[in-house]
């Protein structure tokens, strides 16, 4: 394939993923913002152009050597769910935006650690991108089957790798707030991972199935090599030793490495993502392990005796086959995992260059003096540049130092380097005690191990034959802590870890920390409680005044926002929007404001530029913080407490209402009780006044008046009678003899005194039966009154000829009586007070008439005492009313 | 998985022979991860 035309080919899948960022970004869909897919996918940035070649030249030339690099992370993966989650919380509500700012923010906020930080990275990565691009260049003239040119400006590669840094360059700084989420970037990102896969995938089943006759084709004829079972195996304790080392080194770099941690932290957009990750990036690392083996021993099979590189059997077998379709999809996929990992490398490495050293070390004075759009557009610019310029360095690094050595070595020196980070990020989360200088001298100290142990040997040698002179001293001197057994690299790690593990720990334990530091190792280690209130837990006494720290802020920020700001903080702490002097709370709040575009440590130095903050001691602020621990404790006791009193006065209030209801109820019931009684007695004492005064009276009427005086005194005593039954039905004084009875037998009785009446009235008396069964559960007496004052009522209000009814059935577990009567109907605003005491009708012709007024009332009460309820309706012509008793 | 992976264990399959016509070794190690996918999908699932 002609260079022309593969250049083509890039341009035009550059494009696309030009295209799809693009498209992520001004789309914001639901779809791309809420994927958790999305979010894993771009994890699988760690499978770079090492997975995509050097690892089948690992699986060819040593066996299972080239496992450990996905198995260590397989075995930290599922800690994620915690450790992780709490990293994003604490970088989330710090605006983290990069892996220096997180471990120098945890030890004071230190800007000469975050500097450092910056520079292991840079040394650690750097050589990596030029991997990279040592890939891209190389399998670009494997095909091409160009030479590599030795003159940089004519090598078609070269051109690639700028179109690469301009695309990283242009779409990784589109945001002054580091801390932004790049929707863009991700989701070209994610595309790309699963275009690397799908490619290797397509590689592996031609190389399986069409190249060969199925995967145990390949394993047959491969186990024909000698070396076949060794290296299947593990080469005795010592290589599953070696093996086992490997899997640390990965792990660790699975969380520390600078493009993990920002795909994994930065660009989190849900905490909830992380939990698809855990199950989603294995099995995606175990789909592309899974093919690299097939593909190794292929390649072994068809290149036997040939001297051709492994690590380019994923290019070189679908070429050997003239396959150009699957060679420039391979390609493709190679150059995804490359360009994926430069971009995010160079993106993550220039904040840190720029938030980390370019600004904290040179340009805070400079931005101090400028408004908010030229500081906006330097930081961008300084971004811009030094992605470039980072991509541009890497290409000068592997055109000068990593021509010859491979893929696979280059990548684990940059693994032990970064993994020199390990115990401050670790203890960040989980160790209070741990110290910035603790921190420092380990680290430095790993640092120096690592580059004698691993950077002069690796590039010495590409210049020179052997050590010499002072060089070849000091070698020897150290040869007594040569580990036999352990491959250089596994040994430098374990040296470097212990070492570095060794000085953080006994010197954060013996000296005294920073109150600065310490407040931090609260916040990080406390984060599930500091979460809502974070800004709470930063402890600064001293002067500051909000114009002046207002006057910095609009200096990055704008006016625009940095007001937006103020209120949202004043809204949140309650805080009058005149007050002058700023507390801990804004000062913090600021901070992160500025943390995102210019790094936590230049936020630090330009806020401690206004403000005047006064010493204290570690003591104080431990106390601080116990108080402030303490507080929210007692804060949620409180709470806790004023909701119980509020419930307790709430009920208070209930009670109150239902006594004066109650009062009142009372006070009406003896009105109505006076007004009841004194109408029998005025009727009698009137007839008997007339019997007392007149003599003369005739015998017939003299009669009539005393039936007159004995009906309303028999009426008197039905009232007070009723009266007092009523009172004791409402206080329990009469116990129900609750008995199993035949309600058709019950109602009989009930009806059988009746009868006269309603013969002497010409009614009409009938029952409808629809119960299965007769037997339920009540007391009979109590029901026979029941019934008689229903029918009595009935009675009342029935003219001549009309209908009595009554129905039985039952329904949802209860027995249903209607008693249906034709007659006048009750006022609908009256239907639920017949029921009350002595409830009379504002009509008061219609319903005067003989009884106590309490028939109903003591109804009810009969048929509340048996767990039933009772109701009237008008219906057609008359009057229902229903009785509803729970079967038992 | 820090079990499954260690030496001690992993070193229990370090043998020649085969299982289902595959070295020993590679079988356990997929096994394990394949597995531990699995319980991962399993636990977040349940927890959701």
């Amino acid at each position: 394939m002609s260079s022309f035309a593969l250049f083509s080919v890039v341009l035009l899948y550059l494009a696309l993923l030009f295209f799809v960022a693009y498209m992520a970004e001004k789309k914001k869909s639901k779809l791309w913002i809420n994927n958790p897919y999305i979010y894993a996918l771009s994890l699988a940035v760690y499978c770079t152009a090492w997975t995509y070649y050097g690892s089948i030249g690992v699986a060819a030339t040593s066996g299972l050597n080239y496992l450990p690099i996905y198995i260590g992370p397989i075995i930290v993966i599922p800690s994620w769910i915690y450790i992780n989650t709490r990293i994003v919380r604490i970088s989330r509500i710090n605006k983290i935006s990069s892996l220096a700012d997180f471990i120098s923010l945890r030890y004071g906020n230190s800007r000469s650690l975050s500097a450092i930080i910056t520079l292991v990275c840079l040394f650690a990565i750097i050589p990596y991108i030029g991997l990279q691009i040592k890939a891209i260049s190389e399998t670009f003239h494997l095909v091409t089957e160009t030479p590599v040119s030795k003159n940089i400006l004519t090598d078609s590669a070269t051109f690639v790798v700028l179109l690469i840094a301009v695309f990283s360059s242009y779409y990784g700084t589109r945001y002054v707030d580091a801390s932004e989420k790049r929707l863009g970037i991700i989701s070209a990102i994610a595309l790309e991972s699963f275009l690397k896969l799908f490619f290797i995938i397509i590689l592996g089943l031609f190389v399986i199935y069409f190249v060969f006759d199925g995967f145990s084709d390949i394993y047959h004829k491969a186990s024909r090599f000698n070396d076949f079972k060794a290296k299947n195996t593990f080469n005795g304790i010592e290589g599953a030793l070696n093996w086992m080392v490997l899997c640390m080194i990965s792990g660790t770099a699975i969380c520390l490495l600078p493009r993990q941690f920002h795909t994994a932290i930065i660009e989190n957009r849900q905490e909830k993502h992380i939990k698809t990750a855990i199950w989603f990036f294995p099995l995606y690392l175990l789909i592309f392990t899974l093919f690299i083996f097939p593909i190794a021993w292929a390649g072994r099979l068809i290149f036997n005796g040939q001297q051709v590189n492994p690590e380019f059997y994923s290019i070189l077998i679908p070429q050997h086959f003239d396959n150009t379709v699957i060679t420039v999809l391979v390609f493709l996929g190679g150059l995804s995992s490359s360009i994926s990992m430069i971009i995010i490398s160079a993106i993550t490495l220039s904040i840190m260059l720029s938030n980390n050293m370019i600004i904290p070390y040179g340009l805070l004075g400079k931005f101090k003096a400028e408004d908010e759009t030229q500081n906006t557009r330097n930081i961008t610019r300084i971004r811009k540049f030094s992605i470039f310029g980072l991509i541009i360095m890497a290409f000068a690094f592997y055109k000068y130092f990593i021509l010859k050595t491979s893929l696979d070595s280059v990548g684990l020196i940059s693994f032990v380097i970064i993994a020199q980070l390990a115990p401050a990020y670790f203890g960040a989360i989980f160790w209070r005690r741990g110290s910035y200088k603790g921190v420092l001298v380990g680290l430095l100290a790993g640092l120096v191990i690592c580059y004698f142990g691993l950077i002069i040997p690796q590039y010495y040698f590409s210049y020179n034959q052997e050590f010499k002179g002072i060089l070849r001293e000091m070698y020897d001197a150290f040869s007594f802590f040569n580990i036999p057994y352990l491959g250089r690299i596994p040994q430098i790690f374990f040296w470097s870890m212990l070492v570095n593990t060794g000085l953080f720990a006994g010197i954060s334990v013996s000296m005294k920390g920073n109150y600065r530091e310490r407040n931090f190792a609260e916040l990080y280690v406390d984060i599930d409680k500091y979460i809502q209130n974070h800004e709470n837990a930063f402890i600064w006494r001293g002067t500051a005044y909000v114009s002046d720290i207002k006057n910095i802020l609009e200096r990055f920020l704008g006016k625009k926002k940095t007001e937006q700001a103020l209120r949202i903080f004043n809204l949140k702490y309650n805080i009058d929007s005149e007050t002058e002097t700023a507390d801990s709370r804004f000062i913090k709040f600021s901070e992160n404001l500025l943390a995102g575009r210019i790094g936590t440590a230049s936020a630090k130095i330009l806020i401690e530029g206004v403000t005047k903050e006064d010493k204290i001691s570690l003591k104080e602020v431990l106390n601080i913080l116990e108080e402030s621990k303490e507080n929210i404790i007692l804060n949620k006791k409180l709470t806790e407490q004023s909701q119980e009193l509020k419930k307790l006065s709430d009920d208070l209030t209930n009670a109150n209402q239902s006594l004066i209801v109650k009062d009142r109820q009372k006070d009406d019931f003896l009105d109505s009780v006076a007004h009841e009684l004194r109408t029998p007695i005025t009727a009698i004492r009137s007839a008997g006044e007339i019997l007392a005064d007149d003599d003369d009276i005739p015998l017939e009427i003299k009669k009539e008046f005393l039936n007159n005086i004995i009906t309303e005194s028999d009426r008197l005593s039905e009232i007070i009678n009723d009266i007092l039954y009523l009172d004791k039905l409402e206080h329990g004084e009469i116990a129900l003899h609750i008995k199993e009875n035949n309600i058709l037998e019950t109602y009989k009785k009930a009806l059988n005194p009746l009868l006269h009446l309603i013969q002497q009235k010409n009614i009409h008396i009938s029952e409808v039966n629809l119960l299965n069964h007769f037997i339920f559960e009540y007391d009979e007496s109590r029901m026979i009154q029941l019934f008689q004052n229903i029918l009595g009522n009935a009675l009342k209000f029935t003219d001549e000829q009309g209908t009595i009814q009554t129905k039985f059935f039952s329904r949802d577990k209860e027995l249903i009586i209607t008693v249906f009567n034709t007659g006048k109907h009750i006022p609908e605003e009256d239907l639920k007070m017949i029921f009350d005491k002595f409830y009379q009708s504002k009509n008061q012709n219609i319903l005067k008439q003989a009884g106590s007024g309490l028939g109903l009332a003591i109804c009810r009460k009969i048929i509340q005492n048996h767990g039933g309820t009772i109701y009237a309706e008008n219906s057609g012509l008359g009057v229902t009313f229903t009785i509803r008793l729970p079967e038992r | 998985m820090m079990v499954a992976f260690s030496i001690p264990v992993s070193l229990l399959f370090n043998s020649e022979q085969e299982v289902l016509g595959y070295p020993m070794l590679l079988v356990y190690l997929f096994a394990v991860w394949m597995i531990s996918i699995i319980i991962a999908l399993v636990i977040v699932k349940k927890y959701e």
